[in-house]
């Protein structure tokens, strides 16, 4: 019940207009259902009592007014919520998207708000969720207003009658819950024969796997799984199909026997005063109608309220992610104004929640501006870790990243973000045109600068060959137009977007993985000059890219096992450096050729 | 909206295969016919019956009620127990028969060409027919629901339709004209609204990009660094907006149109109660009078429903006709030789090829040759075609011009089975799925012998950890589909692999590009494994990293114009071409170090 005001509450600040008209709606079908009840008997009764022809015509007018009248006005709320429900939901889709870039960044790499977010996106947009919540419960409210008003008519009669169909009504929700529990119970059943049904229906026809079937001839084990599933799924519904349409079986003919009843009792009290005041037989059809449809509005009203109840389940991941707290948004924290002199991190030791082994443990090291700085480790040391410490995206446990002598999270977080620049191995680029990705800015990007950086990446020539050069939209997915880059095209993009960044910290994870060697090679040779003074932290599987920086970072095991300049760290045969750089060399030795590689190594 | 497929031929199939694939059904959808064309007549005389009792026998009146009420419940409670119980389970059957529809689905596409599959187009022409066993109220299970009822709705409409005409025929004539009215407003309003679908989905594309953008996890690191969040929840707001003014516009649209029919409804109310009250003034009994009303309006509501549902089959017609001619489509290309050779050569002879519906030619001309027992490195800069080279020997992909000869016989005289059979590839992207470690190796559900399941694992260094599950080779794998599957590390996964390639035990073993991202130490030790794998069979190693060269006979290079330059490592190095430069430019580093080192 809770859930439900809240929900409404939700709804109601979206669009409380259109709450207003759908509950309109809701009333003016429960008039109708009640006049098409009331104005028959008056019809009948003129009918067989005085024939005067005026009131003839204005009952059998009255009759049809209310059916045309009422038409015109649903057709007219129609016009209105049909277009107004899908913006309902989009709207709530996108405030799920205005709080998911206000969050904290860790919530966004914790699985369990990744399938909270899954669920609440499905809930909203494939169930529909939020529409029909609001739909549902004003029909229940709609459907328990008829049922009074219909009360209300059939007490005339006295008890009878009205206890005869409380009796019904409890049949027919006794039958309807047992329904709904059964459907209930096959659909718990079978969640996970569906989940692997949809897992290995997906690989069947998806493209990812294509190949490996052709070529492996796994389409057989593939498929056999999938009617396997698939089979079993059947034999469940089939069940529990059979056992539901039973219950509705049930409920039928218990409205069957309203029917039979009222005319059998009402009928015999328009025959005799026996059991009470004569009636009339207009009176007679008013009451067969008011409890025929009693009977089938008191198993809608049940439906409804299943139904809310599921709407309402189906939203709750909705709600307890757009309550989760919003950490990004406090300004209250110490302007920083840049640019960053020194970056130190003291005794900082940080674990994945819900992880049970620290990532990085006790680390300490500092940083001077200006300095490059490579980050070396076999793959889970912990390097892009550290990095999403400095950006802010993860708090450490214990100890405190410093930047010009103060722990980062007393910075206001806008102010301390500007002074950050990356690009991550997983970055991504927008649907923006290519000017845009570099400078993200929609007005006011330095053209030049946004140019001379695609030039320095090597990436203009291509650009230029484009019909709209770097005003071109990127991706095919906003625009049918867009273009497509290949991963390493993109790539420089991205180091491109990096650099435009006026920050004086820039960090570049992976930034060159999707290049071809000789493109590596460029980017790595013309870094220095990229990233121009800034401060800069470098992460690459390629050893190579090391030799240039003024120092290298050893993570190993969550600690640090070094911090040195490359050719101290290679004296030491011993470490761990020495065994990765030399285990790419050892693939890369020249047996006659060493004096162009030293004047290679030269180059810059 | 046209329709651009005969639904009755469509029909006759539909009919033919549902029954062929469950003969039970007719069975149940005969027993329903019955029941459901007699149950809303119930209703009907309900009031004709009882208040004709009243109207008529005055003396034992009260006593004939009760005995007939209680006759009619008792008929009428049988009958809707068992309409509704064989509803339920039709449709719980014909959602068997969209399975079995969907089993077959899945074969077609597990076996077509492998052309098809990265073919863009393709995709977009069959979607319709590949989603048409999706749901269960759309394509193949709606049609089958509506023409499991139709057959009771059509039998007891006609019924109500004659008795009607005892009233009067102007009551029938304005029902009629009700409902083709209702019908042409709806037809409209869908015909509006499918002039307005392209419109609609360019739109809605655009709101989904952002709906995407905003939910996908994987924005948020460069939406904070960059600082993107105003601008996207602008640009959002404003597509959500632009999609609500179309359907704002296709709602307007049913509005207007809505009035033909009011006005219609209007009509046909004013007829029948008009006639109704006119017979009653003149001597009608009010027990007719009641049943004529109930009759009026059942057969009203009944006609719009098999409007609608006629419409409807119409309409998902399409998608089961669409699925039909999908499944009928030839798309298997293949020869007529099964017999898979032991050793294998092959040789390019002048091949052009581009991938369909694009306009580069990725090789122009090409000729090359990989000779048995021969280990070939392929490497060369990203673009340079180098996977594509190895679909297209492994056959996935039909040379545009020009010829592939497996052993002197053209590639397209093979039958797909036999080339698939030639070739242990690890692809790039090679996939571990949600199936036991076991079946992962042997690509079966059948039970194979364990000692060669083992002795692959062993190979490439898995056998300990295949041991040390508690299930051993039946140990899951992955936890979507089993909350107790293990994962592996990126470097046993690709061991893993490269066991499924081994335990084929094919002439040929292909390894495309593996390393990627993988750490040093990873990186040597599946160059190791892989070294394993090729003994004393055809082996092509492709890789953008010229580190892997070493081990292999001959290194051919790549570039965007086909093969630049082939021969050994030393013969490359000697010539001091591409090769020579790549090297030295990936390894300068490293050998600076060296030099100084030693």
């Amino acid at each position: 019940m809770k859930n439900i005001l809240i929900f409404l509450k939700m709804a109601w600040k979206t669009s409380p207009a259109y709450i207003l008209v759908v509950i309109l709606s809701a009333l003016i079908s429960s008039a109708q259902i009640i006049l098409n009840i009331i104005l028959p008997k008056l019809l009948i009764d003129e009918l067989i009592g005085e024939k005067a022809v005026a009131r003839l015509i204005l009952f059998g007018s009255a009759i049809v007014w209310n059916n045309v009248l009422v038409k015109l006005l649903q057709n007219v709320i129609k016009r209105y919520t049909d277009a107004k429900k899908k913006w309902l939901s989009d709207t709530m889709v996108w405030q799920l998207g205005e709080k998911i870039m206000n969050l904290e960044y860790s919530y966004l790499e914790n699985p369990y708000y990744l399938d909270l977010k899954e669920r609440a996106v499905f809930a909203i947009h494939n169930q529909n969720a939020i529409v029909g919540f609001v739909t549902t419960l004003v029909n229940a409210l709609s459907g328990i207003l008829t049922l009074v008003g219909l009360v209300a008519i059939m007490a005339t009669l006295g008890p009878i009658l009205l206890i005869t169909i409380v009796i019904a009504s409890m049949l027919i929700l006794f039958c309807y819950k047992s329904s709904s529990t059964r459907i209930v119970k096959t659909m718990a059943e079978i969640i996970p024969i569906n989940r692997r049904f949809g897992y290995y229906f997906d690989i069947a026809l998806g493209k990812q796997v294509q190949k490996e079937i052709r070529l492996y001839e796994m389409e057989h084990m593939i498929t056999g799984r999938i009617l396997e599933d698939a089979s079993a799924t059947c034999d469940e519904f089939y069940a529990a199909y059979r056992d539901i349409g039973m219950g509705i079986g049930a409920m039928g003919a218990v409205c069957e026997f309203v029917s039979a009843f009222t005319y059998a009792y009402v009928g015999i009290r328009t025959i005799t005063d026996f059991l009470g005041k004569k009636l009339s037989l207009g009176s007679l059809g008013m009451y067969v109608s008011s409890a025929v449809t009693f009977a089938d509005t008191i198993s809608t009203v049940g439906s409804e309220i299943v139904n809310l109840m599921q709407q309402a389940s189906y939203l709750e991941p909705y709600e307890e992610f757009m309550s989760l707290e919003e950490e990004t948004k406090s300004d209250d924290g110490v302007i920083f104004e840049g640019p960053v002199e020194t970056v130190e991190f003291r005794k900082v030791t940080f674990t994945y929640p819900k992880a049970e082994k620290s990532v990085l443990n006790n680390i300490s090291f500092e940083i001077k501006r200006g300095q490059k700085i490579s980050i070396v480790g076999l793959n889970g040391a912990g390097k892009s870790t550290l990095v999403k410490l400095i950006c802010r995206m993860y708090k450490p446990d214990s100890g405190e990243i410093l930047i010009n002598g103060r722990n980062i999270l007393e910075y206001d977080y806008h102010s301390y973000m500007e002074e950050i620049s990356a690009i991550f191995q997983d970055y991504r680029l927008f649907n923006f045109t290519i000017e845009e990705n570099v400078s993200c800015k929609s007005v006011g990007s330095d053209v030049q600068r946004v140019g001379k950086l695609l030039e320095e990446v090597g990436i203009a020539e291509k650009i230029k060959e484009l019909p709209h050069g770097i005003k071109s939209q990127f991706g095919k997915e906003y625009d049918e137009d867009g273009i497509e880059l290949s991963g390493g095209q993109g790539q420089k993009i991205a180091i491109a977007r990096a650099l435009y960044k006026d920050a004086s910290m820039v960090i570049l994870d992976e930034p060159a993985s999707a290049l071809d060697p000789i493109a590596e090679a460029e980017i790595y040779e013309k870094f220095n000059s990229l990233v121009e003074d800034k401060t800069a932290i470098y992460i690459s599987h390629r050893m190579s890219s090391s030799v240039f920086c003024d120092k290298i970072l050893i993570i190993d095991g969550g600690t640090i096992s070094d911090f040195d300049t490359h050719d101290n760290l290679m004296k030491k045969t011993d470490s761990l450096y020495y065994k990765l750089f030399m285990s790419q060399a050892e693939n890369y030795k020249l047996d006659d050729a060493s004096d162009t590689i030293k004047n290679a190594s030269y180059l810059f | 909206m046209t329709t651009n497929y005969k639904v009755i031929p469509m029909l006759k199939r539909f009919i033919k295969e549902a029954t062929a694939a469950n003969r039970g059904q007719v069975k149940r959808i005969f027993f329903y016919t019955v029941f459901a064309t007699i149950y809303p007549f119930m209703a009907v005389i309900l009031p004709k019956i009882a208040i004709g009792i009243i109207e008529v026998e005055k003396e034992e009146a009260a006593r004939t009620l009760v005995y007939a009420m209680s006759a009619y419940f008792v008929v009428a409670a049988l009958l809707t127990f068992f309409t509704k119980t064989l509803n339920q389970t039709i449709q719980a059957e014909n959602m068997r028969i969209r399975l079995i529809f969907l089993g077959r689905l899945c074969n077609k596409i597990q076996t077509m060409d492998y052309q098809y599959v990265e073919d863009a187009t393709f995709y977009e022409k069959n979607l319709k027919a590949m989603n048409a066993c999706n749901d269960n109220e759309h394509g193949m299970e709606g049609v089958g629901r509506k023409i499991s009822l139709l057959p009771a709705e059509i039998l007891s409409c006609v019924g109500m339709m004659v008795y009607t005409c005892f009233l009067s025929p102007f009551v029938l004539l304005a029902i009629i004209l009700h409902v083709a009215v209702t019908m042409w407003v709806s037809k409209n309003t869908h015909d509006f609204q499918y002039s307005k679908k392209e419109e609609l989905t360019k739109a809605e594309r655009k709101r989904d990009y952002y709906k995407g953008t905003t939910n996908d996890f994987t924005f948020g690191k460069d939406i904070r660094i960059f600082d993107l969040r105003e601008r996207i929840l602008i640009n959002y707001r404003n597509e959500i907006e632009s999609v609500t003014e179309i359907n704002r516009k296709i709602a307007n649209r049913e509005f207007v149109n809505g009035f033909a029919a009011l006005l219609t409804l209007f009509l046909t109310n004013v007829v029948m109660y008009g006639i109704l009250i006119y017979k009653a003034y003149n001597g009608l009994s009010i027990s007719s009078f009641t049943m004529y009303t109930t009759l009026i309006i059942s057969l009203m509501t009944n006609m719009l429903r098999i409007g609608e549902d006629l419409a409807f089959v119409r309409n998902e017609g399409q998608y089961v006709d669409d699925f039909f001619k999908f499944l009928d489509e030839k798309l298997i290309e293949e020869g007529e030789i099964t017999e898979v050779p032991e050793k294998v050569e092959i040789v390019f002879d002048h091949v052009t090829f581009r991938y369909p519906n694009t306009e580069k030619d990725i090789f122009k001309d090409f000729c090359f040759t990989i000779h048995a027992g021969e280990r070939l490195a392929v490497v060369g800069v990203n673009g340079a075609g180098k996977s594509t080279f190895v679909k297209l020997i492994c056959g996935l992909f039909a040379p545009t011009k020009g010829h592939i000869y497996i052993n002197g016989i053209d590639i397209s005289r093979y039958s797909k089975k036999c080339l698939y059979s030639m070739f242990g590839t690890v692809f790039q992207d090679f996939n571990i799925l949600a199936f036991t470690i076991e079946e992962n190796v042997t690509c079966t559900a059948e039970k194979e012998d364990e000692t060669s399941v083992y002795e692959a694992l062993e190979s490439v260094g898995l056998r300990e950890k295949v041991l040390n599950f508690e299930q051993g080779l039946n140990q899951m794998m992955l936890k979507v589909v089993d909350e107790n599957g293990t994962d592996f590390s990126g470097g046993e996964r690709q061991k893993l692999a490269i066991a499924r390639a081994l335990y084929k035990n094919a002439p040929m073993v292909i390894m495309d590009e593996p390393t990627a991202a993988l750490d040093a130490l990873a990186e040597t030790e599946i160059y190791e494994g892989f070294s394993k794998l090729v003994e004393g069979k055809t082996a092509l190693y492709v890789s953008h990293r010229l580190a892997s060269t070493k081990f292999c006979d001959k290194i051919a290079l790549f570039d965007n114009e086909g093969v630049k330059e082939y021969g050994t490592h030393e013969e490359l190095m000697e010539k001091k071409g591409l090769y020579y430069d790549m090297f030295v430019v990936q390894g300068k580093y490293y050998q600076t170090q060296e030099e100084q080192t030693a």
